[in-house]
């Protein structure tokens, strides 16, 4: 008799759960950090800590949870012992992360080493699994290869992260430091986070918003070209070939190419229901093709730094992963008590009112206006009441994904 | 006489697919098979249709996929393998 979907290659509901419960609580935590921060320049403590609580606690958080879902999905990678990974990782994420902000707050170098410890620990245990089991598939499709080549960058970032705090610490700042600095950052961006979202993407978008597949060969060059471009940019960092204007403009095209293709596929989607999480996937690729052509323009300008990062950071990727998530979390909801055999549950739809998204998606996106012109005038109020809406939006974000967990601990538990 | 259930889900949204799978595999029997006509590869489904022993086989059509599944039970087989 059947009873429902088998779990054979699945993680246990609350391993990715979790992960995707707690982004956005620190992403709140972010914003009060943000709140109290006397300048908002980069130097200061309580926006470092903020910055940290993004990438790490909402950005790096929901992307292992989404690893952990999808690489089931678009590899039949099995993940052997996938609590013991969760829950290592998981724990040595979080209290990583919260030792990290302390020892900013406090100055303790050794909150600082304990931090760095436990965040190593907890990354390369997570990405060295991850690396074994995509590397096992078979005929690899450009998805599996894009998320290979994600993870290979982010390992490499992360080793010229350390040189960089090594070199801090000890106060040698050596005349190559700024070069190694800029090849950290470009890795982190385009070679982690881009090239991830793109392999994201190509599987998710059909998927869940019911669109054509994305040609081969575009997912090919978008894939390939960054990274070729991605190993071009060491030579012409260190040998100073003085070609970084040729980079850019590359990328500009490519990173615009992918906007370009990923909104008609948007735009054409065979089932056009109202779905807010289109809205937030369309504000991404927008953010992406602004902050793209103002990273390209801040080779002839002197603009400020911190626009290029609520452009990339929040508008780009918070805004998609908003957009994932809130597919993501009422698709594992239903998948997991399809798998008990239980079959009376609401649809996808259902899990999470459109009105409670549509509110969110409001806040988020009343934030980065806000921020974006704070940033611009330089007003510190306006840039205040921007974080207030941020954090608004993050805990409305935690209740809305909380009500289809909720269903699954209800419907379990009956 | 092989009797066929269409499942057309190209224009369905995870899961909705894979229920509509779910949904119609207690009805395979002796003469019924399952067609069903994807956008995208259901690498999960797969899997599920091993371990509870029903056999499938995937073709690859154009922008379509599309997957044969029947169970242990069907008895016209050859039938079916001049579909693929």
């Amino acid at each position: 008799m059947f009873v429902g979907l088998s779990l054979d290659q699945a993680p246990p509901y609350k391993a990715p759960i979790k992960f995707f419960l707690t982004a956005p609580l620190f992403a709140v935590l972010a914003g009060i950090s943000a709140f109290f921060a006397n300048d908002f320049i980069l130097h200061d403590p309580y926006i470092i800590a903020t910055l940290h609580l993004i990438t790490i606690g909402f950005i790096v958080m929901t992307i292992l949870g989404a690893l952990q879902q999808m690489l089931p999905v678009v590899a039949g990678a099995v993940i052997p012992k996938a609590n013991l990974l969760a829950n290592i990782t998981y724990l040595s994420l979080t209290l990583g992360l919260i030792f990290f902000v302390l020892s900013f707050m406090l100055y303790q170098k050794v909150l600082f080493f304990i931090a760095a410890t436990l965040l190593l620990v907890g990354l390369f245990y997570f990405t060295s699994v991850a690396l074994f089991q995509l590397f096992k598939v078979q005929n690899k499709s450009y998805i599996v290869l894009g998320m290979i080549l994600s993870l290979l960058f982010f390992i490499l970032s992360f080793l010229v992260g350390i040189h960089l705090l090594i070199a801090n610490a000890i106060g040698n700042i050596a005349t190559l430091h700024y070069n190694f600095a800029l090849l950290h950052y470009n890795y982190i961006f385009f070679g982690f986070l881009f090239i991830l979202v793109v392999a994201l993407t190509i599987q998710v978008v059909p998927m869940f918003w019911v669109t054509n597949a994305f040609e081969k060969s575009d997912q090919k060059i978008i894939i390939f070209g960054s990274t070729i471009l991605l190993g071009f940019y060491p030579l012409t960092l260190f040998l100073d070939l003085k070609l970084e204007l040729v980079y850019k403009i590359a990328f500009t095209f490519l990173i615009l190419f992918f906007v370009k293709i990923t909104l008609q596929k948007l735009r054409n989607r065979k089932r056009k229901l109202k779905d807010i999480t289109v809205y937030f996937y369309n504000t991404s690729m927008l953010f992406l093709a602004l902050g793209t052509l103002y990273w390209f323009l801040m080779s002839f300008f002197n603009l400020p730094t911190n626009t290029l990062a609520l452009l990339f950071g929040l508008g780009f990727v918070v805004s998609i992963m908003n957009g994932m998530l809130y597919k993501i979390v009422p698709f594992l909801t239903w998948f997991h008590l399809n798998a008990k055999g239980i079959f009376t549950i609401p649809t996808m739809r259902d899990m999470i009112p459109i009105k409670n998204m549509q509110i969110q998606f409001y806040f988020h996106l009343s934030s980065l206006i806000l921020f974006f012109i704070g940033f611009s005038m330089d007003s510190s109020i306006i840039i205040r009441l921007a974080i207030i809406l941020f954090i608004i939006s993050n805990i409305i974000f935690f209740i809305n994904l909380f009500r289809s967990v909720k269903i699954y601990l209800q419907t379990e538990n009956s | 006489m092989s009797e066929e259930i269409l499942l057309d889900t190209r224009e369905l949204e995870a899961p909705e697919p894979m229920g509509l799978v779910l949904l119609n595999l207690s009805l395979l029997n002796e003469t019924t098979y399952i067609k069903m006509v994807h956008r995208l590869e259901p690498l999960m489904l797969y899997t599920h249709l091993t371990s509870n022993k029903f056999q499938y086989k995937t073709l690859f059509e154009n922008d379509n996929i599309i997957i044969y599944i029947w169970s242990n039970a069907y008895q016209e087989i050859k039938k079916l393998e001049e579909l693929f």
